[in-house]
């Protein structure tokens, strides 16, 4: 049998667990708990006066923040399941024998996930007009989901792979993936006065998630899109890095029990 | 020229291979040849190296010295080679929420094939492994013995030239067994692959493989044919005969006055006894057999004990620890 590959390996990978993900219940359980959480918290955000204490456009920018975050969380819980997961259920073996390079098995797995952020987005598009819609800044708000949202989804989408790909175990790659977003997110939830401080500017600008909240807070608030750009060079590159690096480093490092091939 | 020619049917050449954990020897050493259409056995206690030098030759693992070639591809083209050999790890995995026939088809799509054709070779798989009523089912719901039958399944999604079988009749009842065992056989015959199969049975590794590799604490202890490897135990002969109930005690009798006999009565059946006789000794299974009917013992049965794979390999593995 000679291999008449028309379709990469990549694909294959992305369509079988893309078609799993979706018509296996596990896709639309997850879209239908992300719905029902943005229509309480929303609900409790926007709608009901005594627990509304911000302003229309500070409670746009948490909303989006909030939105984008349950979205690097469900991506990351699917990431960081998906190859250690194969490895605990010793069925990694069986995909590394094949001659598809061990880089487009993550690649196939990585796209897959995100398929789900694709899902969220028009989910999330009626709840962000909502909580928007009598400050003008609509249009923003959804550019920012839609691009800088995808952007940190894809970014965390690809560590996690990464740490699920080298993690022994499915309890480690969960445990590894929530401490570095939480590590991530942390500086981002500090009250702005702390992220004000000049030793502070320095880590924002290195911490994805911390540049891109800070971005977007900015935009929201009436910023044009060409300032503060310098916010947006620690996540493009770190994802470019990612995912140029990312499958040439798995193609030779990926091995059975996790670690690195030595 | 002729060691050319002769050289054209090697499917696998492996020279040197070393692997080491933690500074832990795993295999040390290992070298040897194998030509399609060959059955060869790798046999070892636990802990022997023999999963390592199978995912060392299916590329799983890299060796830390030596090298291979698989139909003259050197094992650094890792996907090359890959997509020449088809492997059933030990224990082997599944994707549970999949069904077998979707499985295969997967599998047989990672390997270049068009849908239509992979969908036409899972069917044709599950067909020959019998689980074709299965098809439809998820993974989950199969069985020990349909798990590794899909196992072994999978193996041939690609019509590899080189097989690695670990442990393949783990889960099988004995028809499942002979009928898997046949398959191999069928393979090895009609379509020259090359089959190497680790394994704890030696009854199955003596059934099916013409040649054995043994393996002891990563070193190649012993290797050649069936036959040669048996022969290689200085075994002394033996029987071992049943007679009448009556005739028992004349039977001991004569024996306990022949010379060059060791005599042991089986303590479950009682009618039973089996004489070792000395190798170098004047006593043979004719002048003892000769000796018992002239006594009047009635002998109801005979059987001539060989050395099995078994007790050779028994004796290499102590013959290596000592």
């Amino acid at each position: 049998m000679k291999p008449n590959r028309k379709q990469p390996g990549w694909m294959v990978v992305l369509s079988t667990e893309t078609r799993h993900l979706w018509l296996g219940r596990q896709g639309p359980a997850l879209l239908l708990i992300f719905s029902i959480f943005l229509s309480i918290y929303t609900t409790l955000l926007a709608l009901d006066p005594e627990m509304n204490v911000l302003s229309p456009r500070n409670m746009t920018n948490v909303t989006l923040q909030t939105t984008i975050l349950v979205g690097i969380l469900v991506s990351l819980l699917l990431t960081a399941n998906s190859v250690s997961g194969e490895r605990d259920q010793r069925s990694l073996e069986s995909l590394m024998l094949t001659p598809l390079p061990r880089g487009q098995i993550a690649v196939g797995k990585f796209l897959a996930t995100l398929s789900l952020w694709l899902g969220m987005i028009p989910i999330a598009i009626p709840y962000i007009v909502l909580v928007a819609k009598s400050t003008g800044i609509v249009p923003q708000a959804i550019m920012l989901l839609i691009f800088l949202g995808s952007l940190l989804v894809m970014l965390c989408a690809g560590i996690g792979i990464l740490i699920s790909s080298f993690a022994p175990s499915n309890l480690v790659s969960f445990a590894t993936s929530f401490v570095t977003i939480l590590l991530l997110a942390a500086p981002n939830q500090l009250p702005a006065s702390v992220k004000e401080l000049p030793a502070m500017s320095w880590f924002i600008l290195l911490d994805p998630i911390t540049a891109i909240g800070k971005y977007q807070a900015g935009i929201l608030d009436g910023a044009v899109w060409s300032q503060e750009l310098g916010l947006l060079i620690s996540p493009i590159l770190l994802f470019i890095l990612i995912a140029a690096l990312g499958p040439a480093f798995l193609n030779r490092r990926l091995s059975l029990q996790g670690g690195f091939e030595q | 020229m002729i060691k050319d020619i002769v050289e054209t049917d090697v499917v696998l050449s492996a020279q040197g291979l070393h692997k080491s954990y933690n500074n832990m020897e795993a295999l040390t050493d290992f070298s040897f040849k194998i030509r399609a259409g060959e059955i060869i056995g790798l046999l070892g206690p636990n802990g022997a190296g023999k999963t390592t030098a199978m995912r060392i030759l299916s590329t799983i693992f890299s060796p830390d010295r030596g090298d291979f070639s698989v139909m003259g591809i050197p094992h650094t083209r890792t996907e090359e080679i890959r997509a020449l050999i088809g492997a059933l790890p030990e224990s082997m995995g599944f994707p549970m929420y999949m069904t077998g026939e979707e499985y295969l088809t997967y599998m047989g799509r990672l390997y270049g094939l068009s849908p239509q054709n992979a969908e036409a070779k899972a069917m044709a798989l599950l067909t020959l492994f019998g689980l074709a009523d299965a098809a439809d089912s998820r993974i989950t719901t199969y069985s020990r013995g349909m798990h590794q039958r899909l196992g072994i399944a999978r193996t041939f999604v690609n019509d590899p030239k080189l097989l690695f079988l670990d442990e393949p009749t783990l889960g099988f009842d004995p028809k499942g067994q002979q009928e898997m065992l046949q398959v191999v056989r069928g393979a090895a015959a009609l379509n020259q692959v090359a089959v190497i199969i680790s394994s704890h049975q030696l009854e199955v590794v003596e059934e099916i493989c013409s040649q054995v590799l043994i393996l002891n604490k990563g070193h190649l202890v012993a290797a050649g044919k069936v036959s040669d490897i048996k022969q290689k135990i200085p075994a002394s002969p033996a029987c071992r005969i049943e007679v009448s109930s009556e005739t028992v005690q004349k039977a001991l009798a004569v024996l306990a006055h022949m010379g060059d006999v060791q005599v042991e009565r089986n303590p479950n059946r009682q009618n039973e006894i089996l004489i070792s006789m000395h190798k170098d000794g004047t006593n043979t299974v004719n002048t003892i057999l000769q000796s018992l009917m002239q006594a009047g013992v009635s002998v109801e049965s005979f059987t001539k004990e060989s050395v099995s794979l078994s007790d050779a390999f028994l004796s290499m593995i102590e013959g290596a620890q000592a």
